[in-house]
């Protein structure tokens, strides 16, 4: 039989595919716009759910508003730590699990779902290594495999290194990411590159206390005392420490003053200053 | 042939009697879907009319003034090659956005059935649906009046499918041929093609329930049943949004 199927009324203007897929776009704009604002508001109540302590509501909450927004990632983050809160988080990799099986394609299910495994586990690298894949512009999936490089017993510090410089190259503005090449850098001995770093995390957020004091260390091991001083010191100001370790530092930075008058007392004038200063 | 002897009493007879009971059941079965994809489409389309009146032509005007912009930004900065092209693509979205909108129909035409309506739907499609005959030619002549009934049916026009059924009545019926296989074997043809033409319907009918449309269509239904015109409420957040870019336009403006 070759018969043609059944004709249909054109309800649409089908002659026109251009008017029918530009009608499709402004109903689909409105409709991820709306449901984006609907999420907002149930995202909204979540977080006073959970600051009310009520997590099961707040994972209810959450859990919608992912639904209404799946690119929303305020909400993936704090369904994660709505569901930390209850030491529930094998639960919340199953529900990334379920979510993939509807959606195999959802780059973000596999990063959240890897974030909620432990950090050193291989299948949480494998999980971001798969939103890599879907999503080649992943930098935070960038960031974290990286880390998971990172802090595994046998870390891998060349395969950390390679994926901390995409997450740079793709998410520039992100200071901490700066911050752990730069561990990783002064771990290979390539100081210059760790100060860099450190100086380029500082330079995004002149706050980031963290930075001064690795920048500080890096400082010292090359025996830069006046600029290891100086950045201790801004981290002391900046973070708010802990006695017992402030005390410690203040050792340290008077150490280090002493060493510097002793260097400074040996060179003689011909030599009138260290030789090397880096930028702050 | 034993035909002219005893025609009741044949294999072929009974069987021809038993298809004959289930084409019927087919036949209402068919009418129904048909009624349910028709009612679906229409309501879908008038929907769709109503957003892009309300919201479509908002989000035009948006586009408009955000072309603008990126025109304007395009003068200032002649150096920058990203703004020329910004410039470029915000203008091809607005003349996108502009057509789309603007090809709603004028008035507003929501599309609510009368239960006397579904029914005239449901037996006209009984009567004149193509897949129930198997000549070729029948089929297509069907094609055509089932073409008519649902545009008629989607603008709720009880009077044009009087019209057409009057037609469909006034012209020559096409004659079955001879012999019980004959019709036994049409008959069969005849179920087929209904039962394939239900899988096409619920093949379409799942698609459009696929669409962001239909999503669109059961969000308003939820608000309207809290008795809010989500229509209104997408128009009123795209009004916002219009009136922010405004702002900045004005800045821009200002400082041009």
């Amino acid at each position: 039989m070759s018969e043609q199927p059944t004709e249909q009324a054109q309800l649409i203007p089908a002659e026109n595919a251009a008017l029918v897929r530009g009608s499709a776009l402004l109903v689909r704009r409105g409709l991820v716009e709306f449901r984006s604002r609907q999420a907002r508001a149930v995202f909204e109540r979540g977080i006073s759910e959970f600051q009310a302590e009520d997590y099961q509501a707040a994972i209810a909450s959450f859990t919608e508003a992912i639904r209404l927004d799946p690119s929303y990632d305020a909400a993936y983050e704090w369904c994660h730590r709505a569901y930390s809160s209850l030491s529930k988080l094998p639960e919340l990799i199953a529900v990334y699990t379920n979510m993939l099986r509807a959606d195999p394609a959802s780059a973000r299910a596999y990063y959240y779902r890897g974030y909620a495994r432990d950090f050193t586990n291989a299948a949480a690298l494998a999980d971001y290594t798969e939103a890599i894949r879907l999503n080649p512009d992943y930098g935070l999936a960038y960031y974290m495999r990286g880390l998971a490089h990172f802090l595994a017993p046998k870390g891998d510090a060349a395969a950390a290194m390679a994926d901390f410089s995409h997450a740079i190259r793709l998410n520039p503005a992100r200071q901490d990411t700066y911050l752990l090449r730069s561990l990783l850098y002064r771990k290979v001995g390539n100081y210059d590159a760790a100060l860099a770093d450190c100086s380029t995390a500082i330079a995004l957020d002149p706050s980031y206390a963290a930075a001064y004091y690795d920048r500080a260390d890096t400082h010292k091991m090359l025996g830069n005392f006046a600029d290891a001083i100086n950045d201790y010191e801004q981290y002391l100001e900046l973070e708010a420490t802990a006695l017992p370790r402030r005390r410690e530092l203040e050792a340290t930075i008077s150490d280090l003053r002493h060493q510097l008058q002793q260097t400074q007392q040996s060179s003689d004038s011909s030599t009138p200053r260290a030789a090397k200063t880096y930028p702050h | 042939m034993s035909k002219v002897i005893s025609r009741k009493g044949t294999p072929e007879a009974r069987e021809l009697t038993k298809k004959q009971t289930e084409l019927d059941t087919l036949e209402g079965q068919i009418a129904q879907r048909e009624l349910d994809l028709a009612t679906m489409q229409a309501e879908l389309h008038a929907l769709e009319n109503q957003y892009l009146r309300f919201v479509g032509v908002r989000y035009a005007e948006l586009d408009n003034i955000e072309a603008l912009i990126a025109q304007l930004r395009a003068r200032l900065f002649p150096q920058d090659t990203a703004a020329q092209e910004q410039a470029a693509e915000a203008q091809c979205q607005a003349r996108e956005s502009a057509d789309a909108s603007s090809s709603a129909p004028r008035q507003d035409v929501a599309f609510t059935p009368s239960d006397e309506l579904k029914q005239q739907y449901r037996q006209i499609a009984r009567l004149l649906h193509p897949d129930l005959v198997t000549d070729p030619e029948e089929r297509e002549r069907r094609h055509r009046f089932m073409t008519e009934v649902n545009a008629a049916y989607a603008a709720s026009d009880a009077a044009r499918l009087q019209a057409i059924l009057a037609a469909w009545q006034d012209s020559p019926e096409s004659v079955s041929g001879d012999g019980v296989g004959a019709d036994l074997i049409r008959m069969i043809r005849k179920i087929a093609q209904v039962e394939d033409r239900l899988t096409v319907i619920d093949e379409e009918i799942e698609a459009l329930k696929s669409s962001d449309l239909y999503e669109l269509c059961i969000e308003v239904q939820a608000a309207a049943a809290q008795g809010r015109d989500l229509v209104v409420e997408m128009a009123t957040l795209v009004d916002s949004q219009i009136a922010a870019i405004c702002e900045q336009f004005a800045g821009l403006v200002s400082k041009g």
